[in-house]
């Protein structure tokens, strides 16, 4: 099928919601008035009060994400390392992969009591054991496939890692990395709305909805799923076609 | 294109009891939990209850009826919005792997879908369907929905397309190829799929009856947390995560064994 | 024109992609029982005429008529043929016999001779004991043989085959190799062979159609000149071979420096 074609079907599907949207505005009471969000949406976009709330959020994600991915990196190396280790940390991601993240948040809560802290620290606990099982197996299937390589041709430990553990991680590091990022977003609103947060997103959107303001919750989902798809889209999977842009 | 078919299928949830698991992981593991959390508990109380003080808690929940009736209804809403999230997510998946047109329309939708935050689509099925059992089914299987798709949709697209010509070369009908040849080479990923949509299901239950509901362990667990008796929390917690573990290694598992055993 | 013996007939056959053409022009016919191989240097082409014989790809240009019914008309029916692929392609999660049991369902072959069917292919290809195996448990050779297996169980028109011992070692190939010719007699099947391998196609064939470069026409239509049976590691066969290698020497480029790199199709 040729791209021209892909791109039409793909801009229909977005086109169609429009009208879904005023078709469910028209029979429910909750759902407000397309017209009216857009209509709103210059003077929400210019208020500096969003951009503080966004900034918030966004900040407590990209910490916690970065936390988290050096949590993940730090035990897949470590799980490498020796069988008593990858036991005990196996048990530490199993855990952390279980909890939910609501669970998560309330604990975060009661030990960090609303401080900046325990947002970051739930982002981080979530998601590292994504980063850690993902470039875990990543690095085990480069050890059986490349060793051998390595071995034979004596490369150095450093052009090792730098040529052929680095381009053969790199994959998981991405695929990893892409489900961590799409949880964190996911993770951030549950922690702000049952840490009773004061700013961000989740306490925006929690007091909307508090008061009834439909235009306003509508307006920061709005925001809110765009600043998603373009951090994924946008920089994340940019990120990832540059990094394999030899594939061709 | 290998970057974009690895990703949440791969992910295999760890198993902490894989094949060779020792004891002294296990022993260290837990030894070393137990220590900073009662760390953690000196440092932090009375925020963080004493893994002794908790232990008694569990025990006393264990024996209490208002916990099972609480964790009977959660686990009908875990199943019921898991059963209908797995098969809607494997049909979407299947369709949007076999055909590129599907596909093209329902990318933009399901990234879309997954951009949305757990907690709007309660919201909104409060708001639709009031703050009955329909609400918590619907906004747990339209959030649990995409991610199935997705893992599924990837292994329909990393099929072996060799067997598709096959399957037209010897002229099978479009009933038998897919039962026959599609279906069995998703099983792998469809029981991956089965185990990420469960375990999704039970953790955004806890959500779902935190924000939506009057009972259930999340409404029990975040009802415990309002009244500050964190000791609660952590048992609630604990037992809940337990459990669904091992129903998900229990069932699960067994299936996988039955389903897999031409493998060889 | 077409005698009620000719199972396939090509005429102007042609395929292109996006005006790049892979094939430039195809005229041949095959008669019942004949055994013809097609050989053809690597991007000659290979995979558009397969895929074009059988049914998956119309062609961009020309008719492909199979037992006096034209492919690729907008009402006609996919033939039925039988297909021996590189790799196997059984299906791993069915047991041999329910691998042949499935191409049966959708053939028109009575349910009631189904068994009878089986046993008696299973004995011609030697692999009756592995009837209830998983094909996994089977060696590349065994495999190969099911493959085959299925492609006669159909009662097809005519077999393609795509280099169907390539991937196996030189010892179980040559075992196979031995046996084709003995099973396509039995069974007269019709059978259409590619392959790189000169000497495969001498002993196989009693015709071969030498492709050109791609894009590809046939530049020979060669008639094997040995009587059967014939030995593999025969002085004639070895003739053959290298009076084929003269002839194609110039059109394949053989002895040329490359200057252009082809497009393999």
């Amino acid at each position: 099928m040729r791209l021209s074609e892909k791109r039409a079907w793909s801009a229909l599907a977005m086109l169609l919601l429009l009208p879904a949207w005023w078709i469910a505005h028209r029979n429910t009471t909750f759902i407000a008035d397309p017209v009216e969000v857009f209509a709103h949406l210059p003077g929400f976009l210019a208020d500096p009060g969003t951009w503080l709330n966004i900034g918030v959020t966004l900040w407590r994600v990209a910490a916690g994400l970065a936390l988290g991915v050096a949590a993940g990196v730090f035990a897949a190396f470590a799980m490498r390392h020796s069988r008593v280790l990858r036991e005990v940390l196996g048990y530490y991601v199993t855990a952390a992969l279980r909890t939910p993240s609501a669970i998560a948040a309330i604990l975060a809560v009661a030990i960090f009591r609303g401080n900046e802290a325990g947002y970051v620290a739930v982002v981080a606990f979530i998601t590292f054991p994504y980063m850690a099982v993902g470039l875990r197996d990543g690095l085990e299937s480069a050890d059986r496939e490349l060793e051998e390589l390595a071995q034979i041709y004596h490369l150095g430990l450093w052009r090792q890692i730098r040529h052929i553990t680095a381009p053969f991680v790199a994959p998981f590091l991405f695929s990893a990395l892409r489900n961590a990022h799409a949880l964190a977003w996911k993770v951030i609103v549950v922690a702000e709305i049952f840490g009773a947060a004061r700013t961000g997103f989740g306490a925006a959107f929690e007091h909307a909805w508090n008061y009834m303001l439909m235009v306003e919750v509508h307006l920061w989902l709005l925001v809110f799923m765009a600043i998603v798809l373009i951090a994924e889209y946008g920089v994340i999977r940019r990120l990832e076609t540059f990094v394999f842009r030899w594939r061709g | 294109m290998t970057a974009k078919t690895l990703p949440l299928a791969r992910l295999r949830l760890l198993p902490p009891g894989g094949p060779g698991a020792g004891l002294p992981g296990l022993v260290i593991a837990l030894g070393s939990m137990l220590v900073i959390w009662q760390l953690g508990a000196i440092a932090v109380r009375p925020w963080i209850p004493t893994p002794a003080d908790t232990a008694v808690e569990i025990w006393a929940n264990l024996q209490s009826p208002e916990f099972w009736l609480d964790f009977r209804l959660t686990l009908a809403r875990v199943l019921g919005a898991f059963a209908l999230a797995t098969l809607a997510g494997a049909a979407v998946g299947i369709l949007i792997g076999l055909s590129e047109r599907a596909e093209a329309f329902f990318q933009p939708l399901l990234a879309l879908a997954l951009a949305v935050p757990d907690p709007v689509y309660i919201i909104f099925a409060i708001l639709a369907f009031g703050t009955g059992e329909v609400a918590g089914f619907v906004a747990l299987t339209v959030a649990v929905t995409p991610f199935v798709s997705n893992i599924v949709r990837s292994s329909v697209r990393a099929r072996d397309t060799g067997l598709d010509e096959m399957a037209r070369i010897y002229r099978l009908p479009r009933a038998a190829a897919l039962r026959h040849q599609l279906l069995p080479q998703l099983v792998p990923a469809l029981l991956t799929a089965a185990r990420f949509s469960f375990a999704l299901s039970w953790k955004l239950a806890v959500v779902v009856e935190a924000i939506g509901q009057p009972d259930g362990i999340g409404a029990s667990i975040f009802e415990s947390f309002r009244l500050l008796r964190m000791r609660e929390v952590a048992a609630t917690a604990i037992i809940f995560i337990l459990a669904m573990q091992l129903l998900e290694r229990g069932v699960l598992g067994r299936v996988e064994k039955r389903l897999l055993g031409w493998r060889g | 024109m077409t005698s009620s013996d000719t199972v396939l007939k090509v005429v102007d056959l042609g395929v292109s992609y996006g005006g790049s053409p892979a094939i430039s022009r195809l005229d041949f016919e095959i008669r019942r029982g004949e055994f013809v191989a097609i050989l053809g240097p690597s991007g000659c082409g290979k995979s558009s005429m397969l895929n074009t014989l059988s049914g998956l790809m119309a062609p961009t240009r020309g008719r492909v008529v199979v037992d006096g019914d034209e492919l690729y008309l907008p009402r006609s029916r996919d033939p039925r043929l039988g297909y021996v692929f590189q790799a196997h392609r059984l299906l791993p999660w069915r047991t041999v016999r329910q691998n042949l049991e499935l191409v049966l369902s959708a053939s028109e072959v009575p349910r009631e001779t189904w068994e009878a069917r089986i046993d008696e292919i299973l004995e011609i290809l030697h692999i009756s004991q592995f009837k209830d195996a998983w094909p996994m448990r089977l060696s590349g050779g065994q495999r190969q043989r099911v493959s085959i297996a299925r492609a006669l169980l159909v009662d097809p028109s005519y077999i393609l085959m795509d280099e169907p011992l390539s991937t196996l070692d030189e010892v179980t190939a040559r075992s196979l190799r031995q046996e084709l010719t003995g099973i396509c007699q039995r069974t007269g099947a019709t059978v259409v062979f590619v392959t790189h391998s000169i000497r495969e196609a001498v002993y196989l064939a009693d015709r071969i159609l030498i492709l050109t470069r791609g894009p590809s026409t046939i530049f020979e239509d060669y008639h094997v000149p040995i009587e059967r049976p014939r030995d593999y590691d025969d002085a004639r066969i070895r003739e053959v071979e290298a009076d084929i290698i003269r002839r194609i020497q110039v059109p394949w480029g053989l002895d040329m420096p490359q200057t252009t790199e082809r497009r393999s199709a």
